[in-house]
């Protein structure tokens, strides 16, 4: 169960709704309601709505160079983007499956955001050490894509996302799933982490 | 043999495209068009109708991307 009133050190934890809003019919906006609403009950909830927020879906030249260094956040969006992840305790993608994985825009968002010093660190023999320290809670809602179809072409969203993006955390994360779910489902599901 | 090559890193300098060389040296022999999605420029550009037309031509696709 999420933990409620104060939380620990006396604060609200801290939920992060992510939602590539790319449907034409607007469903991720909705799902992104329901989801906020539930997690409202126990958390302060912050959301990125990529497209509102016109992150571009690749990697500049520029940042791709500046990945390399110390400093590899180079918008001042993202900057507030990476410390909403840095803070997290509860982090929510939502977003509509493309060719079998999640779309560019969340991609190119997450390589922006997840980078050395904010998602992870390198240690003296540049091995990956996780860094998000609060997170406890991660699920992804999919879209516009059925499950059969998935599971003959693979998930690959949630392979960068569940498999690969909690190893960034230091401790177990407890996660959920939902491709193409009804809303009453995406309630219950989001309202157990 | 027609052979389309699809390149994308935004690093001109890259390994990438160190290996883009190296496949379009080894193509030497074939008919080879490349499309370049960074193409000198900061951020890659859209879809054309002449991408659309290479991959009509194209009998073969070599696709030079990072994972």
């Amino acid at each position: 169960m999420a933990r409620c009133g104060t939380g620990r050190f006396g604060f609200v934890d801290l939920a992060l709704v992510v939602v590539a809003a790319l449907s034409p019919d607007g469903r991720e906006l909705r799902h992104a309601q329901i989801v906020r609403g539930v997690l409202g009950e126990s958390r302060i909830v912050e959301t990125i709505d990529l497209v509102a927020e016109g992150v571009t879906p690749a990697m500049s030249r520029t940042e791709r160079i500046r990945y390399e260094t110390d400093e590899p956040i180079v918008d001042s969006v993202i900057a507030v983007h990476a410390d909403l992840v840095a803070r997290a305790e509860t982090m929510v993608f939502i977003f509509p499956t493309r060719w079998w994985s999640a779309p560019p825009i969340l991609k190119a968002w997450m390589e922006r955001t997840f980078v050395p010093g904010v998602a992870f660190t390198l240690d003296s023999k540049r091995r990956v050490r996780p860094n998000l320290g609060e997170l406890r809670s991660l699920a992804g809602v999919t879209t516009h894509e059925r499950p059969a179809a998935i599971a003959a072409g693979g998930d690959g969203a949630r392979r960068i996302l569940l498999r690969t993006m909690r190893l960034n955390a230091p401790r177990r994360v407890r996660n959920e799933w939902l491709v193409d779910a009804d809303e009453a489902t995406i309630a219950t599901r989001i309202g157990r982490l | 043999m027609k052979v389309l090559i699809v390149f994308c890193h935004p690093v001109p300098d890259s390994f990438g495209a160190e290996i883009r060389d190296t496949v379009t040296t080894a193509l030497s022999d074939e008919e080879v068009r490349l499309i370049d999605l960074y193409s000198g420029v900061d951020l890659p550009r859209d879809f054309t109708d002449a991408d659309g037309a290479a991959l009509s031509w194209a009998e073969a696709a070599v696709l030079v991307y990072p994972t």
